[in-house]
This record gives C-alpha cells, structure tokens and sequence, in this order.
C-alpha cells in the first residue's frame, strides 16, 4: 500500500501544529508505522527542536530540493521511536526558496523511494507561499484550531483554500479544550466549533500543562502513559488508521454510551492498552 | 435588384413546427418591408393558413411601423400571426395596440430573473456573486460574503454578508434558515449587527426593506397572502 500524506495545517499561529505533527507521528511510529515527519516551516524551523533532535539537523529540506545532498542523508532518524524520521526545514533560507511542484516531488520521493507509510508535513502559518508549498504534497489535511474565535475564523479560511486546491474533506482537530470551562460555559464545546467548521472531528486534545513540559524537553508527551493529551494523541493516531474509537469527552461527558460502559466495566480501558 | 444584396434583412425559418419571421437587427425597416413582401410573394402559397411567429429582435419600431406590418402579413398576404417576440419595450407596447401577442424577450433574458443554487459552505474569504436570484444550501461562514442583483435565500446558517438588490433593486430580500449575520445590505441600505453577540433565533427570517431601513422578520407562512 503506498504511503499516506498529511498536512498540519491551522492559519493562526500557536495553535498547536508542531506539537501535534511531533506527537502524532510518534504515536504512529509506537504503532509501528514508518513515518517522516517534514518540517516546512523554512526560515523558521522549530520542529526539531520540539522533537529533540535540533542538535542532529546536518541537511535540510531545501538542500535535498536543490541537490546539495541525498534525501536519506537529511533523514534524522528519532532517538526513541522505531521508524519515526524527521526532515528538518532549512534555518538560513526563506520560504521563497522552494515552490509547490517541488514539494510534490518531495513527498513522491519519500513515499515510493524512502517507503514511509506516514508522511506528516508540519505547515507554517499563514496563507501564503510556505501554506502553498507545505499542502501541495499532501493527499489529506488535518486543520488545526484552538477554542478561541480567532483560531476558528482562520481554520474557516484555511478549508475554504484548501477546497481550491481540490482538497475536500480535510479532518479537524481541537487542540487545547478545557472540559471544566467548558462546563462552565466559559468555553466554546466542541459542538459549537463542528457547526461552524462543518468538516469531520478526527480528535480533542485536552488542556494540559504536561504538555509544555515534555515539549520544552524535547520530548513527545505521548511517552507519558499517565497524560490525558498523551491518550488523545494515540486516539487520533488509530483514527487515522481507520479505526473507530471515541472521541475525547465523550465518555467523560457521562453521555449514554458512557454509561451503558460504566455499567459493563469497559470505561477508559481502550485508553491504556495502546 | 435592391433586395437580392441585401438577402438576410427578413428571415422565414421552420422551427420545429412553428415558423418564424426573422428580422435582421441591422436592416433599416424600409429594407425589412420590402424584403418581408419580396419573401413572402415566393413563399405565399406554403404559408397561407400556418400561424407565423415574428422575431422582431432588437428592433424598435413606432406604432406606424407596427401597423405596416400588420397591413403586410394579414391584409396582403392573409396570414395569421400566432406572437411576437421582442426585445425592446418600445416595440412590444406599440405590437400590443394593434392587437398582436408578445412573447417578450426582456424578462427572460434579464438575468435578474435567473436563479442559481449553490450547494456549498461559504467560509471567510470566499465571495460568491451572482446577477440573479441566489440560493446557497449550506452556510455562509463569518468573513464569507455573497452577493445578487436578486434574493438571496441561504439553507443555512448566514453568519457572514449578504448583500441582495446589489444593483440598486430595494425590494430585494434575504432570507436564511437562521439569520446571524455580521452586515446585511439591500441595494444601498446597509445594517449591522448588534456589538451584544447576536443570538440565533433558530426560526428562518427574512429581510426586506422598509421605510428606508432594513427590517427583520420572522417567515410566517400565515402572513404569506398578504404580499
């Protein structure tokens, strides 16, 4: 089966978009999957160092475009996860360095040459040339948005650009969402954002202060068994591979699967047995 | 001869089983009479007792020109002239006085009278345009825009702008599912919403203009008649 592309994509910035290609791809790669995860935030790299593998970084993306070296060479294999690789973004250049029929070759290359089963291709904000050459490879998007207004309207925008791209159903994930304001109704639900965005959940990422910590360390909070982000991340992980698991808050909620659960003793046990 | 150089000044033509007169939009109407009566003397005997169709295209002739006309076709050569099709007002008023049918050209080919539907979200960034009638089945998302000569009727959600009677006609209106929108405009009136945030009602409503402002109401199927 050939490889599968994603793009990471939200328009506003610091919604989450490295922290969740980081973590996402090494969900998988725990899986066993072969991944790359491709940073295409050029000029602006920071994927790596999320990651922990800043200190690695040799070759980047734009020098394997342009020739300089072969793309094995700039391949950065992860300290921890079997099969989890990274291509790193180029520090120096600036976003004009590449253009989109190049990033398609790239991502062919990965997927028939290199074999990856997962490609995930960690978008810049913004809706300009670096959004156009991050999403030009990838077969899916995945939009990124936070509970906040602002967060939402750009994720609006970016599904109406990528549908000129002939990209039609990308899938959604809410990133940072406070069940406790939530039921406070001092935050939007989920409920609120699908109406709005109309595209299909694949995943809810809790609020959750571990998630700074692990990520300053360079680490990816998926390793962490205990944290409720960790659990989200894996979910989105089997999701993408078609399985069928509840969504975050769901059975929290105390909504009738939940307790039709409860009852049976099944409750949050599908979280634990990745 | 005249008449033979300038062949296309009238038209007989069969379309399916009607049979239309076509005037040249360039001839002048002394080209169009006498090539009407050259045509129809070759013609009389295969025309006599078929109703005939006259396309007067873009044509405009004043009340004289039209009674001609109808000297030619019915007291000379005794033909019966079933409508008449044109494009411009002038000559369709002065076809009615002598007693003739229009089918006029000018509400059919006023696009302000077509409608399209559009099955689509409008997200923020998008604008959507039309010289008609627009119904869009989806929603139209905040910083999404749509506008129409016509109506807009949104199924949907309409939480952007829209903006009906964009070419100046006030009896436009906008109707949606739930009306939540940032701005409504009618030809040059515009309104915003409330800064308070503005809650769905849930219940379609519909906009129109009246007494120079833009009013909101509930679409009560009990008042239909009334319009």
């Amino acid at each position: 089966m050939p490889g599968k592309s994603f793009v990471i994509t939200s328009g506003k910035g610091g919604v989450g978009k490295t922290t969740i290609t980081s973590n996402l791809g090494t969900a998988l790669a725990i899986r066993g999957k072969k991944v790359c995860v491709v940073d295409a935030d050029i000029g602006l790299r920071n994927l790596d160092v999320v990651m922990g593998l800043e200190n690695r970084v040799v070759y980047d993306l734009v020098q394997v475009i342009e020739g300089e070296c072969r793309l094995r060479q700039a391949l950065i294999k992860h300290k921890r996860a079997e099969g989890l690789f990274l291509l790193p973004a180029s520090q120096t250049r600036n976003k004009d360095a590449i253009i989109p029929e190049q990033m398609k070759e790239l991502i062919r290359r990965l997927k028939e040459e290199e074999e990856f089963e997962y490609i995930l291709v960690d978008c810049p904000a913004g809706i300009e040339h670096g959004f156009k050459n991050a999403i030009a490879g990838a077969d899916d998007a995945l939009i990124v948005t936070t509970p906040e207004i602002s967060a939402i309207r750009d994720a609006d925008r970016i599904i109406g650009l990528l549908q000129a791209e002939e990209m039609y159903d990308p899938k959604l994930i809410i990133n940072r969402l406070s069940l406790d304001m939530v039921k406070k109704k001092d935050m939007m639900d989920k409920e609120d954002i699908i109406d709005i965005l109309a595209i299909k959940l694949i995943g809810v990422i809790p609020e959750d202060e571990q998630i700074i910590v692990s990520t300053n360390k360079g680490e990816a909070i998926v390793f962490a068994d205990s944290s409720g982000s960790a659990s989200a991340f894996r979910r989105i992980a089997r999701r993408l591979e078609g399985e069928n698991v509840p969504i975050y808050g769901e059975e929290e909620n105390g909504g009738f699967f939940a307790r039709i659960k409860k009852l049976f003793g099944l409750e949050r046990k599908e979280t634990n047995n990745v | 001869m005249l008449i033979k150089k300038k062949p296309s000044a009238v038209e007989i033509k069969g379309f399916g089983e009607e049979i239309f007169i076509i005037f040249n939009s360039e001839a002048s109407f002394s080209d169009i009479e006498l090539a009407l009566v050259d045509k129809l003397y070759k013609s009389k005997n295969f025309l006599v007792g078929t109703p005939i169709a006259l396309d007067i295209k873009d044509h405009i002739f004043i009340y004289d020109e039209c009674l001609k006309l109808k000297e030619i076709l019915v007291d000379k050569f005794n033909l019966t002239v079933s409508y008449v099709r044109s494009n411009s007002e002038e000559t369709v008023k002065n076809i009615e006085k002598i007693g003739w049918t229009v089918e006029t050209f000018i509400t059919k080919d006023d696009p302000s009278d077509k409608t399209i539907i559009v099955r689509q979200t409008i997200r923020g960034g998008q604008k959507l345009k039309f010289a008609g009638n627009l119904v869009v089945v989806g929603d139209i998302n905040p910083g999404g825009e749509v506008t129409a000569d016509g109506d807009i009727v949104v199924f949907g959600k309409l939480r952007g702008i829209a903006h009906a009677g964009a070419n100046g006609n006030a009896l436009a209106t906008i109707t949606a599912i739930e009306l939540i929108p940032l701005q409504l405009r009618i030809a040059e009136i515009i309104r915003r919403s409330p800064d308070s945030e503005l809650e769905s009602r849930k219940v379609p409503e519909i906009a129109m203009i009246k007494d120079g402002n833009i009013f909101i109401e509930v679409v009560d199927k009990s008042k239909r008649g009334e319009g």
